[in-house]
């Protein structure tokens, strides 16, 4: 028996998908379930370590996997579906002055609240409409994720995928993700080269509310 | 943080000059607790404020419940900066900004 939403399309995952379940060799590192993130906590609205995604945008990532696993590349995601909760505990975290831990890994050159104002942390994000996807590439020969030039959520002019700053190698790496993510019907965002969106979203207007967990798709 | 206070009448205008965050939003809060008695109008002048933090939002916050039983508050000049806090944790609903 379905659970009823009362009347809330916000609680509703109808339309949502285990990642894992429609692209198995995905590789996943939840960080927001983790504390290994910019605040330094698991993030609220976080149950699981699991990526959610609506069936469209999983569909479009299936076929970015199939084609990168020809060239001896995995995907692996960071963060897909983000709850409404999550985003605001981003905000309190963003206004608040005293608690910079992490600074020296996610922040190094920027005041917390200049995050807003450089595009890092916004009042609603394109994750919480269930269709945008963190993600970098694994190279199947070493192991190791591909050398992008600044690791995920540093939040700095370096993760701006088109800054020369970094080597032609790493501009490449780059490169060769936003490559396949665009062919597959992706776009891309110009102050973080690990994120990209769906161009045609199913749920354009829809900021989402239920929680990250396989369990509540299941209800 | 500078904190200057001006009075005419039951209006008080307060300006405040550099950042108000958890080492100096207490000192605020002091000085308002006496301040707002008989006040009427009371007036932020942000226009030398750099900066504001969840611990100014909340002394903010407490003085516009205050003024809501006694008068009315607004809040002017706010900057760039300071207008992206107010605009991203909605306190645009809750002070009056001119």
């Amino acid at each position: 028996m379905k659970t009823a939403y009362h009347n809330d399309p916000a609680m509703d995952p109808k339309g949502f998908v285990l990642l894992a379940d429609y692209v198995p060799q995905i590789v996943q590192e939840i960080r927001y379930y983790s504390t290994y993130n910019f605040i330094g906590e698991r993030v609220d609205g976080y149950e699981e370590p699991v990526a959610l995604l609506t069936a469209e945008a999983a569909r479009a990532l299936k076929t970015v996997a199939n084609e990168m696993l020809v060239t001896g590349y995995q995907l692996k995601v960071f963060d897909a579906y983000r709850p409404v909760a999550a985003v605001k505990q981003f905000i309190l975290w963003g206004i608040e002055d005293q608690d910079v831990r992490m600074k020296p890994y996610f922040y190094p050159d920027l005041e917390k609240q200049e995050l807003f104002s450089r595009g890092y942390i916004a009042k609603q994000s394109s994750h919480s409409r269930g269709s945008a996807i963190d993600l970098t590439l694994l190279d199947m020969r070493t192991g190791k994720e591909v050398d992008m030039g600044s690791p995920f959520d540093l939040f700095s002019e370096v993760s701006h995928p088109d800054y020369r700053g970094i080597t032609e190698e790493q501009y490449e790496n780059r490169m060769l993700l936003r490559k396949a993510m665009v062919r597959n019907g992706f776009v891309p965002f110009d102050c973080e080269w690990w994120h990209f969106v769906l161009r045609d979203e199913p749920y354009p207007d829809t900021y989402f509310a239920f929680p990250v967990s396989g369990n509540y798709l299941r209800k | 943080m500078h904190i200057r206070m001006t009075q005419n009448g039951n209006a008080l205008t307060v300006a405040l000059e550099g950042r108000l965050d958890t080492l100096t939003a207490p000192e605020l809060e002091t000085a308002l607790k006496d301040a707002l008695e008989g006040v009427g109008e009371l007036t932020f002048d942000l226009e030398k404020l750099d900066y504001i933090s969840s611990a100014g939002l909340r002394v903010l916050l407490s003085a516009q419940k205050a003024m809501n039983r006694q008068g009315g508050m607004k809040v002017l000049h706010a900057n760039e900066v300071v207008m992206e806090i107010f605009e991203i944790t909605a306190f645009t609903d809750i002070l009056t900004i001119e």
